[in-house]
């Protein structure tokens, strides 16, 4: 082997991350350092990835700022909008720590996919770029109002004053060909 | 960009400059408003690469702060084989530009483009009566030394509702990269 190792069938990976550019569709400003306060009550973030290989979703997760308030949910929706796996209703927890969700296994095809996340409130904090709107619709960002918990079928709508892209994650098992 | 054996997904979304299928710049600051590019008349072209079949349903763009309600034009350009923009695809026929600060999207006038793997041009153009503040949208900026990589602009300005059928493409003489793109049929909207 010469000290090298041949190269895997497929390339795998192991997260899919609303502010990685391999994950994002449009390129985003920058990786969000910043937190603050989630930007309107029970308003659900619908953030677009790419799904590039066959992967099972094993956690969900989330940037939580300095302050943690209230109530988080998070899920995975489909590009018509169907939720495919969710958190459900939980407490925000950890302050300047990510939080991570266990979730029920399961499988993601390639394609597009939107990462969710919504807090019950204006007052528990999240990493977000804030970007100037409105470049998060430029993003694809979409949103839905009185979302908390997320629903089972998102009601997609652009928002063109949102000026927050929040940090939020799927932990993945890749398969490999 | 791409990694054999792997399966692109249709993004809902391609912008002209800023994503994985276009020049791949990232937004190494964040865009913000700034006035077209000149008085007049003036249309670009910046390249993307299709990798999959696609079917474009929309163009849309950023409209910056402060614009006058002036005519714009949006489509696509196939490439020539030679790195420019040859004929044309689609295009959205003179929209009116909308609200400040908006993303404002536009059907193709002859419906649905289906766009097979290959290099296309997203081209963009205006047309100002007065000077360059009638018409502004976001972007970042560019590069003299650069604009060759990743953008043209037709020899005369048309007229936004007349564009040519066939490019006749010169170098750009602006390096600003504009926000704009396409709207695929995965938008679920």
């Amino acid at each position: 082997m010469s000290g090298l190792s041949p190269a895997p069938a497929r390339a795998h990976y192991h997260a899919i991350w609303t502010m990685s550019m391999y994950d994002s569709q449009v390129f985003v400003s920058g990786i969000g350092t910043t937190a603050s306060a989630w930007p309107s009550a029970s308003m659900a973030i619908y953030v677009p990835v790419r799904v590039r290989q066959p992967a099972v979703v094993k956690k969900l997760a989330i940037s939580n700022g300095a302050a943690v308030s209230g109530n988080v949910d998070m899920a995975v929706y489909n590009a018509a909008g169907t939720r495919l796996v969710t958190v459900g209703g939980t407490t925000q927890a950890g302050t300047s720590t990510e939080q991570v969700f266990d979730v029920t296994d399961t499988l993601l095809l390639p394609g597009m996919y939107y990462i969710a996340g919504v807090l019950d409130n204006t007052t528990g904090q999240v990493v977000a770029d804030p970007d100037a709107a409105p470049l998060c619709a430029a993003y694809g960002v979409l949103t839905q109002t009185s979302a908390y918990v997320l629903p089972a079928t998102a009601t997609f709508a652009v928002n063109q004053t949102l000026a927050y892209y929040p940090s939020m994650a799927m932990l993945l098992t890749t398969l490999v060909a | 960009m791409f990694q054999p054996g792997w399966t692109e997904p249709m993004p809902t979304m391609v912008a002209a400059y800023h994503s994985m299928w276009s020049l791949g710049r990232s937004f190494l600051a964040v865009p913000s408003s700034a006035n077209w590019e000149t008085t007049g008349l003036r249309m670009i072209y910046a390249p993307i690469t299709i990798p999959r079949l696609v079917v474009v349903k929309k163009m849309w763009w950023l409209n910056g702060t402060a614009n006058t309600s002036m005519n714009i034009e949006a489509g696509i350009y196939r490439d020539t084989g030679g790195f420019q923009p040859g004929a044309k695809v689609a295009s959205t026929g003179a929209v009116t530009q909308g609200a400040g600060n908006y993303i404002q999207t536009a059907d193709l006038s002859t419906g649905n483009a289906v766009l097979p793997p290959g290099v296309y041009w997203l081209a963009l153009g205006g047309s100002v009566s007065d000077a360059s503040t009638d018409i502004s949208f976001f972007r970042t900026s560019g590069s003299s030394s650069q604009e060759g990589f990743y953008k043209y602009q037709e020899s005369t300005g048309p007229q936004p509702g007349s564009w040519p059928s066939t490019a006749t493409p010169v170098e750009a003489s602006n390096s600003t990269l504009w926000v704009y793109g396409i709207v695929t049929t995965a938008y679920p909207l």
